[in-house]
């Protein structure tokens, strides 16, 4: 299945649904990340509880090194791609001066073993 | 009939008419041998029953520059068309930390931002340090 984007301004970014343990979360896709990180006010707010989160994991970000939590979601989808007993990341966005309306970030980890094509022209994706 | 009644007023028409006549039929023909546009392929997510629901421009009125937390909410591609608003807050952390003490029906639930913020992005990852 193809899933459209739209890329109108020079600073847009590509957004994607994603479902964690059936809840809705809104991600950008990001080519240069390696991990999938989602925005730990996010995941409290659906109901996750702090000591779900467990080992911590330092990210190197654009902002610099930050702390993180290892978090597993007994589901994990996005883009038509399901994973089981997915290990997430999560960190307070707010905490490191993000203010985003995205839920986290979907990194290269996600797409391992598909095939992800971008198809910016008719600006549409999809993983096989 | 149809033709002779177009013929017919053809006829009478001065000549940059019929040019423009002409060009409407050039137009007709060729919007005629286009493909049927297909649907553009979205995904939408529909939780849950439907009391309570609010579609996306109630939630924006009702809570202007807001956090919600939205259940049974409904999603066409990533735009969200509506839903069930469990709680709101016009800071995301108030609202995680009110979440902690909460329970809520064991639906499908998304959060829902109902205003516009800066346009920082300032949330690129690049990768994990330690294994």
């Amino acid at each position: 299945m193809k899933y459209p984007f739209s890329l109108r301004n020079e600073d847009d970014i590509i957004l994607v649904n994603g479902l964690i343990n059936g809840n809705g979360i809104l991600l950008v896709l990001d080519t240069a990340a390696t991990q999938t990180v989602i925005d730990l006010n996010t995941l409290l707010i659906m109901g996750y509880k702090i000591s779900d989160a467990s080992e911590i994991v330092y990210l190197e970000t654009s902002n610099g090194v930050i702390e993180a939590k290892r978090i597993p979601a007994e589901t994990f989808s996005a883009l038509g791609t399901e994973h089981s007993n997915y290990e997430l990341f999560t960190y307070d966005f707010l905490l490191s001066g993000i203010t985003s309306p995205y839920d986290g970030l979907l990194g290269l980890d996600f797409f391992k073993d598909k095939i992800l094509t971008i198809d910016f022209r008719n600006q549409e994706l999809w993983v096989e | 009939m149809t033709e002779q009644l177009i013929l017919q007023q053809l006829k009478k028409m001065p000549e940059h008419l019929k040019r423009e006549v002409l060009d409407f039929v050039g137009f007709l023909v060729e919007k005629h041998q286009r493909p049927i546009p297909q649907p553009v392929s979205t995904v939408t997510t529909q939780a849950g029953n439907q009391a309570g629901y609010l579609s996306k421009e109630e939630i924006v009125r009702l809570y202007p520059d807001e956090w919600v937390l939205l259940a049974n909410f409904r999603k066409e591609g990533v735009e969200i068309l509506g839903g069930k608003v469990l709680m709101h807050d016009k800071d995301k952390r108030n609202l995680a930390q009110r979440a902690q003490h909460e329970s809520f029906p064991d639906t499908p639930k998304t959060v829902y931002f109902t205003g516009q913020l800066p346009n920082r992005r300032r949330i690129g990852l690049l990768q994990k340090i330690n294994p």
